[in-house]
């Protein structure tokens, strides 16, 4: 038992220390981002891109320093927001394309109003939340094929190595995404259009 | 048709083979619906791509390295352990086994006293049909049996032993 502990906890050197430090400096607004995107709450954000790098750190020893330390921190933190969903049963996760049903019945879902004032709608913070709101509305693995491949930009290549899937699977997955977010996004891309 | 409509965002994204490029772009010529399929799902990642940069909270370095002094957080950890209370554990455990024994032990116990019975029931019935016998002496099978069956109901056939 005594032994088992101690495994947990190696004693790391000084120079294993310095290493992370700059792991941690290099990627950790960028591993933020990314949580943020798929939490759309700065607490969550803050406790997955945590909890991200202390997992790194427990396996420091184990982990070839030739690795893709990045996408293993993205796929870490596509891991633990999964964990947080189920944890939080109570808050279900509901499709764009799924009705919503109550005990009062079947909701229409609500859609922006293509007729909203929506004029002076450049890329502001009201567009960004009504963003980040359809981004919620997918499924975790739509959201986080999404946001790496259209937010942060990385190839089919970089997300299927990172997400550990056939990159045919990014590319339905990533399709599938921009057909759910193309409508309900489809009023604010009309006032950008026009402005 | 759909296995092109499938291929659109691949397309937009230059991550088709060429083959399949040349078929698709020859396809989006003579097909209006599946142009405006194309331009709306570029307009949908370009808007993404416009989201603002988040910014970290700027104390987020800090305490990533100063979560590394503490023990396991029970925040991400294991799921609760399966029995959350070991004394209730062992006091259930006990039970178990005194109930499992019972039986056990008295069913032991019977084995035995069944043991000490059967000689003299063996007796009984091997004398009885040795009775069938016409040369047999009748006085000795008669005391015999009548000894095993004083036996059989727990009295000792020569009396009380001095």
């Amino acid at each position: 038992m005594a032994a088992s502990r101690q495994s947990e906890r190696p004693a790391y050197s000084e120079d294993d220390r310095a290493q992370f430090e700059r792991l941690v400096a290099r990627y950790s607004r960028h591993v933020y981002a990314i949580a943020y995107r798929m939490t759309g709450s700065e607490a969550d954000a803050r406790d997955l891109s945590q909890e991200a790098f202390i997992r790194v750190w427990r396996a420091w020893r184990r982990i070839d320093p030739e690795a893709q330390l990045e996408g293993w921190l993205y796929r870490i933190v596509s891991n633990l927001h999964i964990d947080l969903l189920r944890r939080r049963r109570g808050r279900r996760v509901h499709s764009l394309d799924e009705p919503l049903t109550t005990s009062s019945g079947e909701l229409v879902r609500e859609r922006a109003d293509p007729e909203a004032d929506l004029e002076r709608a450049v890329l502001d913070a009201q567009v960004d939340r009504r963003i980040q709101q359809a981004l919620l509305g997918l499924s975790p693995d739509l959201r986080m094929v999404i946001v790496l491949a259209d937010v942060e930009g990385y190839a089919y290549e970089e997300i299927a190595t990172m997400m550990h899937v056939p990159i045919g699977t990014v590319k339905s997955r990533l399709h599938r995404a921009r057909r759910a977010l193309r409508d309900v996004l489809a009023p604010i891309r009309a006032s950008l259009a026009e402005g | 048709m759909d296995r092109i409509a499938r291929q659109l965002s691949a397309y937009l994204d230059g991550e088709l083979t060429p083959d399949e490029t040349r078929t698709v772009r020859e396809h989006l010529d003579a097909c209006a619906s599946c142009r405006t399929e194309l331009e709306a799902l570029r307009d949908t990642k370009r808007l993404l791509g416009r989201l603002r940069d988040v910014e970290a909270p700027p104390d987020l370095e800090a305490a990533i390295l100063q979560r590394l002094e503490q023990p396991r957080p029970r925040w991400f950890t294991w799921p609760r352990p399966v029995w959350p209370r070991p004394a209730l554990v062992g006091a259930t455990s006990v039970l178990v086994a005194i109930l499992v024994a019972v039986p056990v032990v008295n069913g032991y116990r019977d084995r035995l006293r069944a043991a000490e019975v059967s000689p003299d029931v063996f007796i009984r019935s091997a004398v009885q049909s040795a009775a069938d016998d016409p040369f047999m002496d009748r006085a000795y099978i008669s005391l015999v049996s009548s000894d095993a069956n004083l036996r059989l109901i727990g009295e000792e056939p020569r009396g009380p032993v001095r």
